[in-house]
């Protein structure tokens, strides 16, 4: 794209929905392929107006999406959503080098100029990894999130999707790593609620940041207060550093902030907002130029924004890259696209909250919420939604709308009545179905073998698992398998996708699905005459359905 | 528009209110001041005064004061000018009697309104027949329009009650340096005895805010001005935040060189913070609402 220009010189296509991309000092183009799980090199032709030619390709774990390119640009890193790893490549022939296991929804990943350290952000989960990559091993440690205010709160801080460096007071050094995120609060001691979780402050954004030497949060807390305003980033997904200033791209609010990136927590320090148009997931600041520039992936458009002090929050110039949906998404797929990640409809919730605040990436968000029936995790939607009633942890709803206008009503939504409402509900709900599952790598050899084995084990009327959940989805009945003190039935839901969605429960109460699987033994199925072999196998069948 | 707010100290001490934060005020973009670590003066003092359990007997009574101390004048005040802030141009002074049995407990201090003396001691309004016994007596001075630059004076003592005099806990004198166009007058202390964290601060005077927050905490508040600290130790990070209304800046403008624009309310928000492996803190400084030169 010519930005001065304003037009689209050429069009590459790739096999597979572009995440992250990176361009090298030599002009080549690094790409990230989320669906595909790839990732690719691009080369530029001899003119702008000839596409780019593929260079080479290597295959991820599941899901890659973070990317980044080592200072010296000999390796290339690459994190996986789904796979759970972070992998680093030869960035010349894209030969792996290692793969190193990580936490639930790794997202952002940042590796320090020495190439000592990669850090990386999740996009659930309370903590912000530190791999050692000096170490042999790679060994991991993480930076905790949990603290706000000086206690260990209820809290929960995720939408973990971005990490920037901060050069400090000291030329030589990041000292500093900006995470934007958002503090939640499950509200775990309260015994009965009205909504999700607790109301005050129910989605409080914030800028944690990380003092890299240290490895602990600068200061050591989150400081959350004041009170809910419309104009909060809730869902943000790409930053990028113009000097002493960060630029914050958020979803819901379709704006880019200029935030102080030097203060304790930049988000509550805001000395601009441009307007952009929806759905802003990617931004870059023009080095040297108070330029940057905004992708905004559900306009499918490319804005130019001006960074000097006197310019306008608007826009400089807007750039519509495509007038064609995406694959498998419709018009009215598209408007509910637009619904799941509203920050301030009032119809759908009092507080501000989307639906993409606990349905990260239409998935979950790993916390069990205290809600009018008590402790309920966030259940996953992406992929899942095609299974049939009933829906909840009780099952409760009948139908997708039944149960989003409860998740409304529990939200403090205004709900949704007349008739251009009632067109919206229809769209959010086509939207639930057509959302993206993961795409995971197929199994190797050995890997498909106990796989196989696993199946075997879980139909085996012995262990009994087939009877509730034929071919590990679900026999639309509820059980007390859980021991609940009032013998309250819990629906059987549908193992799909179960290998990542840990905790195990509607209360989160089996950290693994490893757990699980000894823990359940006699109240669910039968296991305890498993041996570990055929426990690994079973995890395995249940870890790829 | 801002309704007229109620002023709530205790209340404000404790958390920020976030009251005057009415939407079309939050609309407004803060504007930002460029600091450097080095434009602001320190001195070498201790974070606190420490309480000595010497100071009290076995019921928790403070004893009396051994003769020598009792007669020794725990400050001159000779070369200080007089702490009065009614004249055309006064100094803005405030004297804090601590709580007797819990000198620590700065929520528990008795707050004087602000210091009106006579000529002989700035501290006359504490002493007296009446008040026999020694007690915490803390004075702190601000003399925002001293022609040789602004300084401000603090003095924390153990005072005989009835002679004014006793002993000098923690003592000093800094300059200061205005900032955000003279809403606030800072320095800094630095700690060389303390852990890394305690071991510096920043000290931010202002007209009282009617809702303020400091991470560091407050030394005190009164209806002419306030004190709050913000660490600027290694591994800290800290914020403030001030809600200052009109009737404050007008009192505040006895005080100051330059006279502020008396405003509905103004906002001053200062952050502190220095990474392990930094050089020197950050501190960042914006003002909205009071449309000043910053600089
Ligand atoms: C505060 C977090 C939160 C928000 C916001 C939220 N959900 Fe949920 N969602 C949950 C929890 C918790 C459950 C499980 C509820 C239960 O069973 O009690 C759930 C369950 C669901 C289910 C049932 C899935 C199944 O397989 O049974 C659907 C569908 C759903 N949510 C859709 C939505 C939609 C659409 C929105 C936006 C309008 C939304 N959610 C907003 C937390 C949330
Ligand atoms: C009697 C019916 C029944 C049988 C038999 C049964 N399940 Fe379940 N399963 C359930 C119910 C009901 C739940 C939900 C429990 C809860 O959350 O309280 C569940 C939950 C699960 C979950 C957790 C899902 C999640 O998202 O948290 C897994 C994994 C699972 N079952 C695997 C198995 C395996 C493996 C077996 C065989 C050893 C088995 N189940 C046998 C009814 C059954």
């Amino acid at each position: 794209m010519d930005i001065d220009g304003r037009v689209v010189l050429a069009t590459t296509p790739v096999e597979g929905a572009p995440s992250q991309l990176v361009v090298l000092a030599d002009g080549r183009v690094v790409v990230t392929l989320r669906d595909s799980n790839r990732v690719a090199v691009l080369e530029p032709a001899s003119a702008p107006e000839r596409k780019l030619a593929l260079l080479c390709e290597a295959r991820t774990p599941s899901e890659p999406i973070g990317l980044f390119v080592a200072p010296n640009e000999s390796t290339l890193f690459v994190t996986s959503g789904w796979g759970r790893a972070l992998t680093a490549f030869a960035s010349d022939t894209l030969e792996p080098r290692y793969a190193v296991p990580l936490p639930r929804e790794p997202r952002a990943v940042y590796v320090e100029p020495s190439g000592r350290r990669a850090f990386v952000s999740h996009a659930i989960g309370d903590e912000i990894s530190i791999v050692d990559l000096e170490d042999p091993l790679h060994s991991r440690r993480s930076v905790d999130l949990r603290r706000h205010n000086g206690e260990n709160s209820s809290r929960h801080t995720g939408q973990g999707f971005v990490l920037t460096a901060l050069v400090g007071t000291n030329p030589e050094h990041v000292t500093r790593l900006l995470a934007p995120m958002v503090s939640v609060d499950q509200d775990a001691g309260s015994v009965s609620t009205e909504t999700y979780g607790s109301r005050f402050l129910a989605a409080a954004p914030l800028v944690a940041v990380v003092d890299t030497t240290s490895e602990a949060l600068l200061g050591r807390n989150h400081f959350v207060s004041g009170q809910f305003r419309e104009t909060v980033c809730t869902l943000p997904r790409a930053a990028a550093l113009a000097g002493e200033r960060l630029l914050l791209a958020c979803l819901g609010i379709d704006a880019v902030l200029e935030l102080e990136a030097r203060a304790r927590d930049p988000m509550r320090f805001e000395r601009r907002r441009y307007r952009v148009p929806a759905g802003p997931m990617g931004v870059a600041a023009e080095p040297g130029r108070e330029r940057a520039v905004v992708w905004s992936q559900f306009a499918a458009a490319v804005s130019v924004l001006d960074l000097r002090e006197s310019a306008k929050a608007t826009p400089a110039a807007e750039i519509i890259v495509s007038k064609d949906l995406p694959p498998g998404l419709g018009a009215v797929e598209a408007r509910g696209r637009i619904l799941f990640h509203a920050t301030n409809d009032p119809r759908i919730s009092g507080d501000g909250r989307a639906c993409a605040s606990c349905h990260i990436d239409g998935r979950e968000d790993g916390i069990t919420w205290q809600t009018p029936e008590g402790r309920h995790q966030t259940i996953m939607l992406a992929g899942r939604m095609n299974e049939g009633a009933p829906f909840g942890w009780r099952g409760e709803t009948t139908t997708l709308r039944h149960h989003v206008g409860r998740t409304m009503k529990r939200l403090a939504g205004r709900g949704v009545f007349g008739e251009a409402d009632s067109a919206d509900l229809d769209a959010l709900i086509a939207y639930l179905k057509v959302m993206p599952a993961p795409v995971r790598v197929e199994p190797d050899e050995t890997r498909r073998a106990l796989v196989t084995r696993g199946r075997e084990l879980f139909a085996d009327p012995r262990q009994g698992c087939a009877t509730c959940h034929p071919g590990g989805g679900t026999d639309r009945a509820a059980y007390d398998v859980a021991r609940s003190p009032y013998r309250i039935p819990f629906d059987t839901p549908s193992l799909r996708f179960v290998g990542g969605t840990a905790p195990y429960f509607h209360d989160g109460r089996y950290a693994t699905l490893g757990d699980l699987l000894r823990g359940v033994d006699g109240t669910m199925g039968h296991t305890g005459s498993l041996s570990d072999e055929e426990l690994r196998a079973l995890e395995a069948y249940l870890e790829d359905l | 528009m801002m309704k007229p707010s109620l002023v709530f100290p205790a209340l404000a001490l404790a958390i920020s209110l976030d009251l005057a934060a009415t939407s079309a005020q939050a609309e407004e973009p803060y504007r930002f001041q460029e600091l450097r670590l080095a434009e602001i003066p320190s001195v070498e003092a201790e974070p606190d005064v420490v309480w000595k359990d010497q100071h009290y007997d076995e019921k928790g009574k403070p004893r009396p004061l051994p003769d020598i101390e009792r007669s020794r004048l725990a400050a001159d005040w000779s070369g200080l000018p007089r702490p009065r802030w009614t004249n055309e141009k006064g100094h803005a002074a405030v004297v804090r009697i601590r709580n007797l049995y819990h000198p620590d407990d700065h929520q528990a201090n008795q707050w004087l309104r602000y210091l009106q003396s006579d000529d002989t001691s700035p501290i006359a309004m504490a002493c007296g027949p009446d008040t026999g016994e020694p007690r915490g007596v803390d004075t702190y001075l601000l003399e925002a329009s001293r022609p040789e630059g602004p300084r401000y004076t603090v003095l924390e003592a153990w005072l005989d009650g009835r002679t004014c005099k006793g002993l000098a806990l923690r003592r000093y004198q800094a300059a200061v340096k205005p900032l955000a166009g003279g809403l606030a007058y800072a320095y800094r202390t630095s700690c060389a005895r303390c852990s890394a964290a305690e071991s510096a601060t920043l000290h931010v005077v202002i007209p009282s805010g009617f809702s303020s927050s400091a991470t560091g905490g407050f030394r005190y508040w009164t209806y002419l001005m306030e004190h709050l600290e913000l660490p600027l130790g290694p591994g800290t990070s800290g914020s403030l935040q001030a809600f200052v209304e009109g009737a404050s800046i007008r009192a505040w403008n006895h005080v100051v060189p330059k006279p502020l624009p008396i405003v509905n309310v103004a906002e001053l928000r200062i952050e502190t913070s220095f990474a392990v492996g930094e050089d020197e803190p950050t501190i960042v400084l914006a003002i909205r609402g009071l449309n000043i030169p910053l600089s």
